[in-house]
């Protein structure tokens, strides 16, 4: 199925009256005429030739026909607790928030604690801008009922299906946990001076530099069986200071990743092929189509926007989200 | 299949972690991880209460989707082995 479109074509869609998520790059966003869509800045994609870096033209989902009801809805860093409360019986809800923003940190460091957490079914993604342009340009959610954008606050479509039909929210991480030290955190936040390193408290940083560790491998805890990511953003030896794109939580054990000697072999083999044509929507992380080197590589017959976070009931990072809609 | 076919003892076993089982559900196995992280570092009666509680709901929710069926299938599976 087609989803990438030039500006005309999602032009002539949005007239039509379809319902959308779209993404893309905000030259292209801006100029999307009113309608029932949301959309979130992005110019990297996984396509059906392979990933790919465009600013010219729109990824974009179609809500299927047969959803019954859809509403998009404005949340502020606070009100975001009530995204679950918000979501439909069944059916699920697609959130976008800019990386960076307040929205951004409430979500990610609170989501665990909002009223129903992960009892409905929230999937989503933290919206970017091309890596040339960080620091320049901000990420931005675009509301297309309101003909606004939005710098800091979610964004969320709440999707209802009919009786026979359900989502199932998954995802592709093809990172385990490393044999190596147990390390855990003494607050819940996206940086730490401090870590306890199979129980002794050490300066993160160091701990990292002395050990050379490769932080394009992620922290990977282990939830029950699901392998939940903390990527690095920064090692400031200066500083001591050690920045995640995705916060680390009190209490909870994590390792460095085992290393990856072939990122599209390992997706491939653990993405379920049987539920490709099921997937609705799904997203992946920039870090993953920067390390493995995506752009060209196709993505097992999976698309969809690159994220700067992705969001599967939480916060996520280097991981492959979707969402499959299945018959009862 | 009916999540009050679970006792008090499981669901308090599951939030404890003294039963361990192969999950599917993603959401299942991220609200457990969250849930047995809030008993860990508050193990009030209450706060094990109200996990306990949400987990019921999370079942409850969830009751007709397969994965959450096949889940709850393994943890009637493992009470019936413990009786």
């Amino acid at each position: 199925m087609k989803t990438m479109f030039t500006l005309n074509e999602a032009k002539e869609i949005i007239a039509a009256g379809k319902k959308l998520l779209v993404a893309g790059d905000e030259s292209l966003l801006t100029q999307l005429p009113p309608g029932p869509w949301i959309a979130g800045t992005i110019p990297y994609f996984m396509t059906e030739n392979g990933g790919l870096a465009t600013k010219e033209q729109l990824f974009i989902n179609e809500l299927p026909s047969f959803i019954t009801n859809f509403k998009i809805k404005k949340y502020t860093p606070e009100s975001v607790a009530d995204v679950y409360k918000d979501a439909p019986e069944n059916g699920f809800s697609v959130i976008i928030i800019p990386a960076s923003s307040p929205t951004h940190f409430s979500f990610a460091l609170n989501a665990p604690k909002y009223e129903g957490f992960a009892t409905k079914q929230l999937i989503g993604w933290i919206v970017g801008v091309h890596l040339d342009e960080i620091g320049k340009k901000t990420p931005k959610v675009f509301n297309g009922e309101e003909n606004e954008s939005l710098e800091d606050g979610a964004l969320v479509m709440h999707i209802e299906l009919p009786p026979d039909k359900y989502g199932e929210i998954n995802i592709v991480n093809i990172f385990k946990q490393g044999n190596g030290d147990t390390i855990t955190f003494l607050e819940d936040s996206f940086s730490a001076t401090e870590a306890v390193v199979n129980g002794q408290t050490v300066s993160f940083a160091e701990y990292l530099t002395a050990n050379k560790i490769d932080t394009r491998l992620p922290l990977v805890a282990d939830y029950c069986g699901a392998m939940i990511n903390t990527s690095f953003q920064k090692v400031d030896p200066e500083q001591k200071k050690v920045t995640f794109y995705a916060p680390v939580f009190r209490g909870i054990q994590y390792k460095i990743a085992a290393p990856i000697s072939d990122y599209i072999t390992s997706f491939t083999q653990q993405l379920p092929q049987e539920e490709s044509a099921q997937i609705f929507f799904s997203c992946n992380c920039i870090l993953n189509y920067l390390y493995s080197e995506l752009e060209g590589k196709k993505t097992g017959g999976v698309v969809g926007p690159i994220t700067f976070g992705e969001i599967a009931y939480q916060l996520l990072n280097q991981t492959l989200a979707y969402i499959s809609i299945k018959d009862h | 299949m009916d999540p009050s076919q679970i006792s008090e003892q499981t669901w308090r076993d599951l939030i404890l972690a003294h039963i361990n089982l192969d999950f599917q559900f993603l959401a299942l196995k991220i609200l457990l991880s969250r849930l047995r992280l809030k008993v860990k570092l508050d193990p009030s009666p209450e706060s094990l209460g109200d996990s306990i509680a949400e987990l019921k709901n999370l079942f409850l929710r969830f009751q007709n989707l397969p994965a959450a069926q096949r889940d709850l299938q393994k943890i009637l599976e493992t009470q019936r082995s413990f009786q």
